[in-house]
């Protein structure tokens, strides 16, 4: 795939995303972008300018655009005030737990539904695509049932434990590690390596890139997660809070104080900021050196990434987290997505499941969707 | 579940087969979220679709900082939705930033304050003319409105994102085919990408609806469904956790829900989705 894929990227980077306007649309596109790029960091910069203040002076009508007292005041508060660190790190554990059995499991349940054989495959993958179809939010009650019965209300274990495992997780590796050409497989077998070694060695290497997209999409599910953690664990003792329940819980408190919520609501951005600027790095190597030629070819054709949010919020936003973060996997999903989409998933496997996600697999092509729903 | 009687606490539930569906036939506070929602659907994805193709088309232009201006217009749509609610409470509150803004155009601010609003909208348009609505049809709060607001601010970003992809797959041969024939920009525009981005617009398009559909998040924090903005899902959590403790009837609610949504979304493959073939 690796010959193939090259030379189709350089020529998408010659396609009409790098068309020359005139001089006039450019710079009316550009104003644009600037006026948009404000309107979307103004609240980002007031919350800070107004943590930075004191409370009087937040209050004041007309607002001061700028601190005329610079204090940290606030910030000394909100350590002072909630167990902010305790929520971080409640956070940061459930976060770390998720991120890693989700990984795991996904990635052998990946592997297993892509390249095993064994009874009733088939049905088993189908009923894993199946859950996808019902949107996640819509169903706490009966997920509080489930975590109910398994005796994890009122304990951190409940914002994890639940969310081991998901569908799109397993769904976004199995079309990865289709992609993976079998001679791989082969030539590790020919040389005497086992299975599970083989898994490890190979095949994990290879699927990296693939993983940090997972990753990415249960870390920030995980991370940004209130409804789960008002109803499982709100009702018990504020040390086993996650962030975004804390926040919440400290704005009751402190609702007129903004310059303390403020300061709260910047301290819990900061982690994710941080880790989003970060793996737009890792995925800016992950795609040039690692698997240049499978990413770029057959990865996740943005099928499969965009079935995923048919469902819940979460999946939403991270679906398109690994195509934002930078230029390469952008177009990587849409090159891939010519030559990969329709031959790659298997066609009972289109067929079977509910036209939702036909059309979510629908190409820009718009053929996808076609052959897909006469088979 | 949705057939029992059950409190969520107790041991205890008792079979009552399909009494929570016909008590919800009943329940006019069950007809507001519906309605409600149905609002704030209606109102969030156009707009946020048409904004995002009109923000992805502008990114897509050979523009110093694309980068830049991609990873800025999505950061909104990774922070935690409380982070974001919590921001935009403080913007709007009484004598906030944005009735600041506003009055140096000259516009009164709302009042009440913008989350604390329950006129409808189509009500305050029509007030001026000495017209008066039917409870039903004064529109969307004000409330509501600036949590769609909120709503779309908040996934511009991602839905740029799968424009720009889109848009970056349409081949330029066909472009260069188009301007030997003498096509103009607006007519390549109309003839060739929104059609050749069908299939990502409908995505987009679903997506948006079955995103919109379970808003809960911002509802909770910033007006717990006060002045006209109880949701559905608003309305499945405060009837079950939220004080509510009838885990059948909310149960009902999710099933009535989902089969909005499956509908909703199978519509949509149905009228959109087919025209292309």
């Amino acid at each position: 795939m690796a010959t193939v894929a090259v030379p189709r990227r350089q020529a998408v980077a010659h396609t009409q995303g790098e068309e020359e306007g005139p001089q006039i649309a450019r710079l009316v596109a550009y104003i644009a972008l600037v006026l948009v790029a404000i309107i979307m960091f103004v609240p980002f910069l007031w919350s800070i300018t107004t943590s930075l203040k004191t409370n009087p002076e937040a209050a004041q009508f007309p607002p001061t655009l700028l601190p005329r007292v610079l204090t940290i005041d606030a910030y000394q508060r909100v350590l002072t005030g909630a167990p902010f660190f305790r929520w971080f790190a409640n956070s940061a554990l459930v976060a770390g737990l998720v991120v890693l059995f989700r990984g795991l499991f996904c990635t052998m349940a990946g592997y297993a539904f892509a390249r095993m054989k064994f009874p009733g495959r088939d049905a088993l993958f189908m009923l894993v695509l199946a859950t996808m179809m019902v949107p996640a939010t819509v169903l706490f009650v009966p997920r509080y049932i489930v975590v109910l019965n398994l005796g994890l209300v009122n304990s951190l274990n409940a914002m994890w434990v639940p969310f081991m495992v998901d569908a799109f997780g397993v769904f976004l590796m199995r079309q990865f590690f289709q992609s993976i050409p079998y001679e791989l497989e082969e030539a590790a077998r020919i040389d005497g390596a086992s299975r599970i070694r083989m898994f490890w060695q190979v095949i994990v290497p290879l699927a990296l890139p693939a993983v940090a997209t997972l990753c990415i999409v249960a870390f920030q599910g995980s991370w940004n997660n209130f409804l789960d953690a008002l109803i499982f664990i709100s009702g018990s003792n504020r040390d086993i809070f996650t962030l975004p329940l804390g926040l919440a819980q400290f704005q009751n408190f402190y609702y007129t104080d903004w310059p303390v919520v403020m300061a709260m609501a910047v301290l819990t951005t900061i982690p994710i900021a941080v880790v989003y600027l970060f793996f737009q790095r890792y995925w800016v190597e992950g795609v040039t050196h690692r698997g240049q030629g499978l990413t770029t070819s057959r990865f996740s054709s943005p099928t499969s990434v965009r079935t995923c949010d048919s469902s819940s919020a979460e999946c939403f936003t991270a679906m398109s987290a690994p195509a934002s973060s930078t230029r390469a996997p952008a177009r990587s999903w849409s090159t891939s997505w010519s030559s990969s989409a329709p031959g790659n998933c298997s066609t009972r496997m289109w067929s079977c499941c509910n036209s939702r996600t036909l059309a979510l697999s629908s190409s820009p092509r718009g053929t996808t969707t076609r052959k897909t729903r006469r088979s | 579940m949705s057939l029992y009687n059950w409190d969520l606490l107790s041991q205890e539930r008792t079979f009552r087969g399909l009494q929570n569906y016909r008590l919800l036939i009943d329940d006019s506070d069950f007809w507001l979220a519906l309605r409600n929602t149905v609002y704030y659907s209606v109102g969030v994805v156009p707009t946020q679709t048409i904004l995002a193709l009109l923000v992805a088309l502008a990114a897509n232009q050979r523009i110093r900082g694309r980068t830049f201006f991609r990873s800025a217009y999505y950061f909104p749509s990774i922070s935690s939705s409380i982070v974001v609610a919590l921001l935009f409470m403080w913007i709007l509150q009484g004598g906030g930033l944005a009735d600041w803004l506003l009055s140096l155009t000259g516009v009164t601010p709302p009042r009440p304050a913008w989350l604390s609003n329950p006129n409808g909208i189509l009500e305050l348009l029509v007030q001026p003319l000495g017209w008066s609505l039917p409870e039903w049809a004064i529109g969307p709060s004000i409330a509501l409105l600036s949590v769609m607001m909120l709503n779309i601010w908040s996934t511009i970003g991602s839905m740029m994102i799968i424009f720009l992809a889109g848009l970056q797959d349409i081949p330029r041969d066909v472009y260069e085919a188009a301007s030997v024939d003498g096509a103009n920009s607006r007519q390549a525009f109309w003839s060739i990408t929104l059609p050749l981005l069908r299939p990502v617009t409908l995505f987009v398009v679903i997506v948006g609806v079955i995103g919109t559909f379970q808003v809960f998040d911002q509802i909770w924090m910033m007006t717990k469904g006060t002045a006209g903005t109880t949701t559905m899902v608003y309305k499945i959590y405060s009837e079950s956790f939220g004080g509510g403790f009838r885990a059948g009837s909310a149960a009902a609610m999710t099933a009535v829900l989902f089969a909005i949504i499956f509908v909703v979304t199978m519509l949509q493959l149905r009228f959109f989705g087919r025209r292309e073939a």
